[in-house]
């Protein structure tokens, strides 16, 4: 799963500049008017149950396959329920003992991949950022651009390359290897949130750091870096989500030994009798990390979606 | 200033520092086990319970002969074998292979010596007079130009039809392996008519019907047609081989409609459950029905898929190790020794449902079907696989499989004989 | 009521300058800038460009590298595009992109307008809607093929509420609406059509970047000024109105913005469909994804012309949406 956001222009620091705005940092959520012109009551007319009722089942149809997931999962047998909604008599969790114990080595592996990958990929894209933003220069926007096509490329496009490329270093094959690709691809959505969130940030602030004789390195470090924590948990979600939910990369450029756990899990399906119940709970291993980051920091993740990415 | 976000970002912070730090110190770890201490690492595609079963039976075997080996298991699903082989080429080219691999011989064997990725162990072969241990079938498969690159450890047969008893005698039809292909057909549609699905199938892999289509070549065109298939000597566009195509679109209309969701061993159990009359596969399937709980003769039985003549369709179990790179070159080579003892290879066989390599082999405690099998073998004309991509080249193989695809989606056959004959004028030099 | 109004006067004034700097400091920038840039010359630009000499050459296997180039010029091409499975993968990938498009931005728009008008829960259906994202292509895949199996999924309703003979899904090699039958020798070697069996990935795929077009939509109303409502109120327009002619006008970037982002993860679509069908009866659900995995092992040059043909659809979409945004930057 990849989708990253695009749009960089200046205008489109709306949300960054609320998130600047609000001084106790609570920026990143929906904006303070619509909070306070809504309390939550029930609806008063019939429209307003209406459409209360029909998000309601909307929301439950979008359930059902989590709870199909979780159904599953608990059913702890080896075949396949007889009905896609059954849930199971006697819940057991001893699938996810088995899932466990299939998918904690490359839970390890994806967790070994994601950390790194994430946390590198967003201190080059804050620097870079900080440039575009604060020190423009000539051209800086045109190979801004040129840069950015690297987030839409099909990975298939680069694929043997890459794969070459890895194997001249020895690298193919390894953790440490697949990091270095999703660094690199992450390199430009990490620079474009950064970009779009610098310019968020008053230029001011950086003169007056300038007039105290700070240069741009020690402006960056002891001026921007302490204001850059909204941007970087944007930025992180975004790339953890990226990197932990990348299945292609992970099944053409590492060996067993250094699988991801999407790639692990697609195993548990291949040609042999599917267990099922063991399958989901290994579905549920695998999503877990993502779905809690985004359950603790939701707002900041649908902030990450739309940062920038509304003209 | 102790605001929720900067308590967030000081935890996602140290987070991301433990992480890696633990990263760090685990990848320490896995590389010091990696190079201190015996181990062996084995890729193979054998993930399904039979499968798994017979493969645990080599481990334990070198472990045995090895006492503190650590054995890492690398199978990957999937594809018939198509994910794992993708998985390995990448490491073979990666310079980091594993320290043996599954395979099957012949065609797909000479990709590897091609590239040269696989080591030549004729010295092996000699010096433990392996190749008078074999049939010359087998020995052969083991080769490319005189050298030997594999060690075999079983012989399956692809063309076995598996039938329910208990369906066939209720709609009154026996099946003849003598009696050809017609009255096989006359007896499904006997079957069908009786409102029991006939034909059970499983394709979410393709080598299913590209292994019940290969078989039904077989049997119009007789071994000898089929090889000279693969040296462009004999045309796609026979008469015969039409003939096969058309007797594959029927069975086909007698299948279970949902087969392309089914894995073979899915379709195999609900033949032995009774939801269809017979199902063509290789004698995994014997393997994989058993590690299941089904009693031979009983809940199911077996016979010869029906042709003009019998033939058997050999499907080989072998490894190799890697030319260069070989991590555990000792361990290696006791995991081939391994393979070629005999008591070794019965021991697999009784999972896997195949048959030992090894002449000498005992299989007086092997299953009735298994010794028919090896009856079969010395007797019968042998010929290799195309659906697994024994006979020939990755990449006609791989043009079949396509071409079974089209046709499964409704695709005519004069498309796949023509792509099947521009691909033998075009690949087979 | 201060600090929102401060917040929106914040927002019209003219949006951040660059800091004044010397030659020098320019110079450190371009520096730093650099490696990045570089890095991403080789990894996108150099890359793209070896998979295009790759494609025009003999090398077949990727263990007998021959760098010749394939005569006559280009001829892996001409060989590909007469496959029936190319058509079936580039038929299969803008049936795909267009329905997938279609459900998931009127899908999001919807759910935006009813979850931004609801005075309850609002949170609650938000985070349900957006919980699919979170999750990897390989889960959803997982879940659907399982929800959408012939003999134990959905069709047990569809049964039981009288519908005989209901479609096998993933497994129909079905075409509805097909426009053509094939000729024999015609160069068009497939059914123009829909196919039934990409129906429940389209669903899938949906089903999960839903919540991605919710939340932008819900971005995007939230940032139209309460009083141009208010104000269409006034002068006696319905809820229609407003919704036509001042939220759904000012929606409008956020449409294009899902438009091209939903678009390329539709273009290059690839372990949903391993994880959900594989390629399907008669290529029925491949796509150029597969296509390319699957040629790795047996045909670099024909795995390296379909990226790239892939590679041109996603261009042609990304470039002029990346230019729009590059050609605003320059008159700001």
């Amino acid at each position: 799963m990849s989708i990253q956001t695009a749009d960089y222009t200046s205008k489109s620091a709306i949300g960054v500049s609320r998130v600047l705005r609000s001084k106790d940092g609570s920026g990143f959520g929906p904006p303070a008017r619509a909070k306070r012109a809504r309390r939550a009551t029930l609806p008063t007319t019939w429209g307003g149950w209406a459409i209360l009722a029909v998000c309601c089942l909307a929301t439950a149809f979008m359930l059902v396959p989590v709870y199909v997931i979780i159904a599953t999962a608990l059913s702890g047998g080896t075949s396949a329920p007889s009905f896609f909604l059954a849930f199971p008599d006697k819940p057991s969790l001893d699938a996810f003992k088995g899932a466990w114990q299939q998918l904690h080595g490359s839970l390890i592996n994806s967790l070994q991949i994601t950390v790194p990958a994430a946390t590198i990929s967003c201190l080059i894209g804050s620097l870079n950022g900080y440039i575009l933003s604060k020190f423009p220069f000539r051209g800086s926007n045109a190979l801004f651009t040129i840069l950015l096509v690297g987030m839409f490329i099909p990975f298939q496009a680069v694929i043997i390359p890459v794969f070459q490329f890895l194997n001249m270093l020895h690298l193919q094959g390894s953790i440490l290897g697949v990091t270095i690709v999703h660094i690199i691809y992450g390199i430009p959505i990490t620079t474009l949130i950064f970009r779009n969130y610098y310019e968020g940030i008053p230029s001011a602030i950086v003169e007056a750091a300038a007039i105290d004789g700070a240069g741009i390195w020690k402006t960056f470090t002891h001026v921007m870096l302490p204001l850059s924590l909204p941007g970087f948990v944007v930025a992180a979600i975004f790339q953890v989500t990226n990197i932990w939910n990348d299945f292609l990369f992970g099944f053409i450029l590492t060996s067993p030994a250094a699988w991801p756990a999407t790639v692990s899990l697609n195993n548990m399906i291949g040609t042999t009798t599917v267990n099922y119940a063991q399958l989901m709970a290994g579905a549920v291993l695998v999503a877990a990390p993502t779905v809690l980051v985004y359950l603790f920091l939701g707002r900041y993740f649908v902030r990450g979606l739309t940062a920038g990415s509304v003209k | 200033m102790r605001s929720p976000l900067k308590i967030t970002g000081a935890a996602i912070a140290s987070a991301a520092l433990v992480g890696s730090l633990a990263a760090c110190a685990a990848n320490e770890q896995a590389n010091s086990g990696a190079s201190g201490g015996k181990s062996l690492e084995i890729t193979s595609w054998w993930t399904s319970g039979s499968e798994a079963d017979a493969l645990g039976v080599l481990t334990t075997a070198v472990k045995a002969a090895d006492a503190g080996l650590s054995v890492d298991n690398a199978a990957v699903s999937g594809g018939g074998g198509a994910n794992a082989r993708q998985a390995l080429a990448a490491r073979l080219q990666a310079g980091s292979p594993p320290d043996t691999w599954q395979l099957h011989p012949a065609g797909q064997l000479k990709a590897y010596v091609d590239g040269g990725q696989v080591a030549d162990i004729s010295q092996l072969w000699s010096d433990n007079g392996w190749a008078s241990k074999l049939p010359k079938d087998v020995a052969d498969a083991q080769q490319v130009n005189g050298k030997y690159y594999t060690v075999p450890i079983g012989v399956h047969r692809g063309n076995v039809l598996w039938t329910n008893p208990a369906v066939l005698s209720k709609s009154g039809v026996t099946i003849d392996p003598k009696g050809g292909v017609d009255s096989l057909i006359a007896g499904l549609k006997k079957v069908q008519a009786t409102g029991t699905t006939a034909v059970c199938l499983g394709d979410k892999d393709v080598f299913a019907s590209a292994e019940l289509l290969e078989s039904l070549i077989m049997a119009r065109t007789g071994a000898d047609n089929w090889k000279k298939l693969f040296t462009n000597s004999y045309s796609f566009g026979a008469p015969e081989v039409k003939q096969a195509l058309n007797d594959y679109t029927t069975i086909l209309g007698l299948a279970n409609k949902d087969h392309s969701a089914l894995t073979w061993d899915e379709a195999a159990k609900n033949m032995a459950d009774g939801k269809c009359a017979v199902n063509l596969m290789g004698d995994w399937a014997f393997g994989e029905l058993g590690n299941a709980g089904k009693q031979p003769g009983k809940d199911f039985s077996w016979v010869t898929f029906p042709g003009q003549d019998e033939v058997f369709d050999y499907v080989g179990d072998g490894f190799s190790i890697p030319a260069a790179n070989l991590k555990h070159p000792d361990e290696a080579k006791a995991w081939l020794k391994t393979l070629m003892d005999p008591k070794v290879q019965t021991d697999f066989a009784a999972k896997k449902g195949s048959i030992p390599a090894r002449t000498d082999a005992d299989i007086s405690s092997l299953s009735e079907y298994q010794q028919q099998a090896a009856t079969a073998f010395k007797s019968v004309p042998v010929v290799s696989s195309l659906a697994h991509g024994q006979v020939t080249t990755a990449e006609f193989a791989q043009t079949y499989s396509d071409a079974v695809t089209a046709l499964n989606g409704g695709g005519s056959i004069d498309a796949f004989v023509s792509t099947m004959v521009q691909a033998q004028s075009s690949q087979l030099k | 009521m201060t600090a929102p109004a401060i917040d929106r006067a914040w927002l019209r004034r003219r949006p951040p300058v660059a800091v004044p700097h010397g030659v020098k400091t320019s110079r450190r920038a371009r520096l730093i800038f650099a490696p990045s840039l570089l890095v991403s010359f080789l990894f996108v630009y150099v890359f793209i460009g070896i998979t295009g000499y790759i494609s025009l050459s003999n090398w077949k296997v990727g263990t007998s590298p021959d760098l010749s180039l394939r005569q006559p010029f280009g001829a892996t091409y001409g060989e590909i595009v007469g496959e029936q499975r190319f058509q079936a993968d580039y038929r299969n990938v803008i049936i795909f992109t267009v329905v997938f498009l279609v459900l998931a931005i009127v899908g999001g728009l919807v759910a935006a307008l009813f979850i931004h008008h609801v005075a309850i829960g609002r949170s609650l259906f938000r985070t349900v809607f957006l919980l699919p994202y979170a999750l990897s292509f390989i889960v959803t895949g997982v879940v659907w093929r399982w929800i959408f199996a012939p003999s134990t999924g959905i069709n047990v309703f569809l049964k039981a509420i009288g519908i005989q003979n209901p479609p096998g899904w993933t497994t129909d090699p079905g075409i509805v609406g097909a426009i053509n039958s094939i000729d024999i020798g015609s160069p068009l070697k497939i059914q123009l059509g829909i196919p039934v069996a990409l129906l429940p990935i389209i669903f899938a795929a949906a089903w999960q970047l839903v919540g991605f077009a919710m939340a932008m939509y819900l971005a995007g109303l939230a940032s139209i000024p309460e009083e141009h409502l208010e104000a269409a109120s006034v002068d006696g327009a319905n809820a229609w109105q407003r919704l036509r002619h001042i939220v759904l006008p000012q929606l409008w970037p956020s449409t294009i913005t899902c438009f091209v982002l939903l678009l390329h993860v539709a273009l290059k679509i690839f372990d949903l469909v391993v994880a959900m069908s594989g390629s399907g009866p008669g290529f029925v659900t491949d796509v150029p994804g597969i296509y390319i995995y699957n040629y790795l092992t047996s045909r670099y040059d024909k795995a390296s012309a379909m990226a790239l043909i892939l590679l041109g659809l996603t261009l042609l979409v990304v470039v002029p949406y990346l230019m729009r945004g590059y050609r605003r930057e320059r008159k700001a």
